[in-house]
């Protein structure tokens, strides 16, 4: 089997623990405890007839002008960047933030992912979505588990692609 | 506490480029999960992927991993450095420290979403307030156009009928103006109160502070009802007390309309049967008036105020009872007694004469002055109370104001025995600031005793001369309310 090691990065808050907890747990809570350091989970995923093994690094979040420490990235197949739809100082900066990852990481592609989408009206989202400079790959919501197994599918296949 | 030692915060692995354990080099951090031969991912998952992507000879910091081992969590931090075929693993303990940074990130993000909350509340706040203000002030236009566009022609109504009836007309006519007079007059007085309870609301009704003769207000009274309840079975009897004071200072206007409230109410009310009407006029005066009297806390000399709360028996007097928690009557000179009594409604300001603090009601029928006796030293007079108070012999509750508290506790201090509060106030004291506070303590707890004080002019029988003249001279005496056993 195939290991592959995949990161997810963005503001502290935006909901990275809560989508992994979904992907691998398939749980949910309300409650916000902050990630600290890195948590490590896996789990095994089906993809074009291969197994692969992900090992999922749940960084904590980052703020304003904090970077994530280059050694994370080391071996690492593929990067998430997940944002908060319903905080705009998580995605307002986002083709620099996604830029610096990638100079960081030296990764080609991230996979953009627009969480906590049922905190918006579908008329508030669409809004959104045309305002954004980078496309943003899935609108997901690790609450109501929208999206969730496709955003991970999706970075399943950039780790294997790499 | 132990020393820590060094040792046992890291451990140095050598592993091969397959993770598996060549050497422990140095350290005992724990040890006994690392045995030679033994894969490193069985306890660091996460070094999977992260080998392979370590550059050569090109030393790495990787902070903030969570091992578990010996059922618990670590923190850790690895320092990596790859050689060609090997990888030496530093690993150093840092739980302490993860725990820590755990605690205040937990903070200061529960801080973050404290903020985005309350900006979000304090917005809705905002909001709401706009809507409240519009509403506001459409209601004050609505109010000012009543005032002018409804009070005006009834004015204009009002004084054409009365000129008409001073023309020669019909006795007929005379009567049918007469009903035409009574009716606008009531249609006015509803027109006034609706104004009045909105000013009440807006908190824009000045109560005034006027000279009144109480006397000229009973007769006003009496006056407006001679013509006006003939159809009911109700007698009205006025009666004024003679030792009712001339100068009273409160609000007349304001007061004639609380009367005949109370007056009209009484008249809806009444209650045909003897025997029950009756009972409900001794009832009357427990039940829906109280008396208070206050201090004026600004005043340098306090001033008492005669505040009245009334509750109606428990009916809805709507207006009324926001009027009457602002109105206040200041009563000057002889305070002594007042009773204005009409069928159905007693007033009492009961025979005492207190600044500071006091009840007035039939609740509590026995009011003891205490009076410092002629000659007797005041710090004596203060020791001998406060010995009173905490002799025990008397199964008694106080409720002492701060006033007298902080007298007796200054003058038993000159006495060269300082005390301190808590010495002072035993387990039968309540010490109360504000007094009138210390009134409804009283009446809520049953308190057996208020100890109050006054340093006012005042009048009282035991305080006269010889030959029955007032007294005017300031002294300080003590109230003692006794409820009956
Ligand atoms: N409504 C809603 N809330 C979500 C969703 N995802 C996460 N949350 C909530 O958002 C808060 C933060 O979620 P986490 O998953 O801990 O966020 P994080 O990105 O891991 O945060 P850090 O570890 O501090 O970087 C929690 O209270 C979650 O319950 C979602 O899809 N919808
Ligand atoms: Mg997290």
């Amino acid at each position: 089997m195939i290991a592959k090691k995949v990161l997810l990065v963005g503001s502290f808050g935006v909901g990275k623990t809560s989508l992994v907890r979904r992907f691998v747990l398939n749980e949910f809570s309300e409650d916000y405890i902050s990630t600290i350091g890195v948590r490590v989970s896996s789990k095994v995923v089906e993809l074009d007839e291969n197994e692969i093994k992900l090992m999922i690094w749940d960084v904590a979040g980052t703020s304003k002008d904090e970077k994530v420490p280059k050694a994370y990235f080391l071996g690492a197949s593929a990067a998430m960047y997940v944002f908060d739809l319903s905080r705009e100082e998580t995605y307002i900066n986002l083709s620099e933030d996604l830029e610096a990852i990638k100079q960081l990481s030296g990764l080609e592609n991230i996979v953009v992912v627009g969480n906590k989408k049922d905190l918006l009206s579908e008329e508030a989202l669409q809004e959104l979505k045309s305002t954004f400079a980078v496309p943003v790959n899935l609108i997901t919501s690790a609450k109501e588990n929208a999206n969730v197994e496709d955003a991970f599918l999706l970075l399943s296949k950039q780790a294997l692609s790499k | 506490m132990k020393p820590t030692n060094i040792d046992n915060l890291h451990i140095e692995l050598i592993i091969d480029l397959n993770g598996d354990i060549l050497k422990v080099s140095s350290g005992q951090f724990i040890k006994n999960q690392f045995a030679i031969g033994d894969s490193i991912y069985t306890i660091c998952p996460f070094l999977l992927g992260t080998i392979e992507g370590l550059p050569l000879r090109e030393p790495y910091l990787v902070e903030g991993m969570f091992i578990n081992a010996n059922d618990r969590e670590y923190g850790i931090d690895l320092d990596l450095f790859k050689a060609t075929d090997n990888v030496t693993v530093l690993i150093n303990d840092r739980t302490n420290v993860y725990n820590f940074v755990n605690h205040l990130n937990q903070q200061r993000n529960d801080l973050f979403f404290l903020k985005r909350e309350l900006a979000q509340k304090n917005k809705e706040l905002h909001r709401l307030r706009k809507a409240a203000d519009i509403a506001n002030e459409q209601k004050s236009r609505f109010l000012a156009m009543m005032s002018h566009e409804v009070r005006n022609p009834l004015n204009v109504i009002l004084g054409y009928t009365e000129l008409i009836s001073k023309e020669e007309i019909s006795l007929k006519v005379k009567d049918y103006l007469k009903n035409l007079a009574i009716s606008g007059r009531n249609l006015k007085v509803i027109v006034d109160d609706i104004l009045d309870l909105s000013r009440v609301e807006a908190g824009k009704l000045q109560l005034a502070n006027d000279p009144m003769n109480l006397h000229h207000i009973i007769d006003q009274i009496e006056n407006n009802y001679k013509t006006s309840h003939k159809d009911t079975d109700v007698v009205l009897v006025f009666e004024a007390d003679k030792t009712i004071p001339n100068s009273i200072f409160g609000d007349d206007v304001r007061l004639i309309q609380i009367i005949t409230n109370l007056i009209n109410n009484s008249i809806k009310f009444n209650v045909p049967d003897t025997d029950q009407a009756d009972e409900l006029l001794n009832m009357q005066p427990l039940n829906a008036i109280d008396y208070m009297l206050s201090l004026n806390e600004e005043a340098v000399m306090p001033i008492p105020y005669l505040e009245l709360h009334i509750g109606f028996l428990g009916r809805d007097t709507g207006a009324l009872d926001s009027i009457l928690q602002r109105l206040k009557i200041r009563i000057k000179d002889d305070r002594r007694c007042v009773r204005i009594s009409e069928k159905g409604i007693k007033f009492h300001f009961p025979e005492v004469d207190i600044n500071h603090i006091g009840i007035v009601s039939d609740r509590h029928p026995s009011i003891t002055p205490v009076i410092r006796p002629k000659g007797l030293d005041k710090h004596l007079y203060h020791r001998q109370l406060f010995e009173f108070i905490h002799s025990g012999k008397q199964n008694k509750q106080f409720v002492i104001t701060s006033i007298i508290a902080e007298l007796l506790r200054r003058d038993l201090s000159e006495n060269r025995k300082p005390l301190s509060r808590h010495e002072f106030i035993g387990r039968n004291i309540i010490e109360e600031t504000d007094a009138s506070y210390a009134l409804v303590i009283h009446r809520l707890n049953a308190v057996k005793t208020i100890l109050a004080e006054s340093q006012l002019p005042f009048t009282l029988r035991s305080n006269r001369g010889e030959n029955g003249q007032k007294s005017k001279k300031r002294t300080s005496f003590f109230l003692q309310l006794e409820e009956e056993e």
